[in-house]
């Protein structure tokens, strides 16, 4: 730096850097929505009513499986090609609170759209405070006096007049692997809620949990899933029968987070999306209809054509009248990604309230 | 082909296995079946129109390892999981 201000702490720590784009507080912003990711889901019977022998009927909706977390939208009106760092403020902290985590941030027409996800559903609802560098904050001040910088091509870096974004605590934390682990399911019933133990780190202890914001991407996740299928034939009093089932659950969980304590974050996962398709289909002929049944056939969902063609006229249908990113809900099963290396910053709601 | 069912064998098969930091992440898919009756005998059901069934199932699950398993391991990973290759018929 060959002209400029540079002031840094006993620590050495810089606080003011000409050079650099410091973030201001643009201001603290509730949703506009909240939405969920609507259940994907598809089915058919064919002659299954009357069949002979024990053709299943049970659990053919979304029995069993776990709740979705919400979905919260906010428009933060903040103009410029850098978008904001929104911290969250969430609705309670400690041992029991729900998991949050930015699961988008897109720039939208002279706003930024961001969308929070929360593991459970609640009464409250998180809140988002936000930074920008100051050429996008658009807050005009009275004040007169104090200290501005500007970098060497007069670009303001920085203006005492406007509050400062201030870290009290930060690291990094590592989401858990499989969001459920051991059994997905027993026959017709699933198992697939998030039994995943939390992962804590820990961070500068501070007087009061539930003052604390955090900002944390949600960058991790899982998706898992279970299938079962049964089939049967045979003779069922003096008549022929076939039948056969198939089904898919499954899940695509979203890594949150937690203020867990004065100085400790946790990371853990929710429920995003969900769905479940399954087939059934029966037949039964008197013993003097020679006619073939067509026989069960073990398989006959799980081919991969009839799923895809499932869910993909589903899905593009589902998607026109909700306000949910469309894309593909399945890219992968029985695995995760992204759990490593999740940066997060900690700050106080009441440096800015 | 006296048995309508497609052809199912009883027992178990990888059918995915990935492997992420050292977490092997195994589904595989269990396949249960009835006893098969013996040939004459089961000719002679369905020609007497003998009330009897071929129930067969399917299920697939994940199953994880800290290392890579061996067959030993996954029909103990099977066992402790309940998995039984022939249904009891009723």
């Amino acid at each position: 730096m060959a002209h400029g201000l540079l002031v840094k702490n006993d620590d050495g720590d810089v606080l003011i850097d000409s050079d650099f784009s410091h973030y201001h507080f643009l201001g603290k912003y509730n949703h506009s929505s909240v939405t969920q990711v609507p259940d994907i889901t598809g089915g058919g019977d064919a002659n299954t009513h009357g069949i002979g022998g024990n053709s299943p009927d049970q659990n053919k909706g979304m029995e069993n499986m776990p709740s979705k977390g919400e979905i919260y939208i906010y428009s933060v009106p903040v103009n410029g090609a850098n978008p904001p760092i929104c911290f969250v403020k969430p609705t309670s902290s400690g041992a029991s609170a729900p998991y949050t985590g930015i699961v988008l941030t897109k720039q939208s027409g002279s706003n930024w759209e961001i969308r929070v996800f929360q593991s459970t559903v609640t009464s409250a609802s998180p809140v988002l405070y936000c930074f920008s560098p100051l050429n996008q904050v658009s807050n005009s001040t009275s004040t007169t006096h104090g200290l501005k910088t500007f970098n060497s091509s007069g670009v303001a870096t920085f203006d005492s007049r406007f509050k400062p974004l201030r870290a009290v605590g930060g690291g990094e934390i590592t989401s858990p692997g499989l969001a459920h682990t051991g059994s997905s399911g027993s026959s017709w019933n699933v198992s697939l809620n998030v039994n995943a133990s939390a992962v804590s780190t820990s961070f500068t202890t501070q007087s009061s949990a539930s003052d604390l914001i955090f900002y944390c991407p949600s960058l991790a996740h899982a998706c898992q899933k279970y299938e079962y299928q049964q089939a049967d034939s045979g003779w069922y009093s003096g008549d022929r029968f076939s039948w056969h089932r198939s089904d898919i659950w499954w899940c695509f969980y979203r890594s949150c987070f937690r203020i867990a304590s004065t100085s400790s974050f946790e990371a853990n996962y929710g429920v995003f999306a969900r769905g479940h398709f399954y087939k059934h289909e029966a037949e039964e002929r008197p013993w003097y209809d020679f006619s073939n049944l067509f026989g069960a056939l073990l398989g006959f969902l799980f081919g991969g054509a009839i799923f895809g063609a499932l869910i993909g006229a589903i899905s593009a249908s589902t998607f026109t009248s909700v306000n949910v990113e469309s894309g593909d809900y399945l890219p992968y099963s029985n695995s995760y990604r992204n759990t490593s290396g999740n940066s997060f910053i900690i700050s106080k709601a009441s440096y800015y309230d | 082909m006296i048995n309508e069912i497609n052809d199912a064998t009883a027992g178990w098969e990888v059918i995915n296995k990935e492997v992420i930091d050292e977490a092997y992440l195994v589904t595989i898919k269990m396949t249960s079946c009835e006893p098969d009756f013996e040939e004459t005998l089961h000719a002679q059901m369905h020609e007497d129109k003998v009330d009897h069934t071929h129930l067969k199932s399917i299920t697939i699950d994940l199953f994880t390892f800290d290392h890579d398993p061996t067959t030993t391991e996954i029909e103990a990973a099977l066992d402790e999981r309940g998995f039984n290759p022939v249904i009891e018929r009723k």
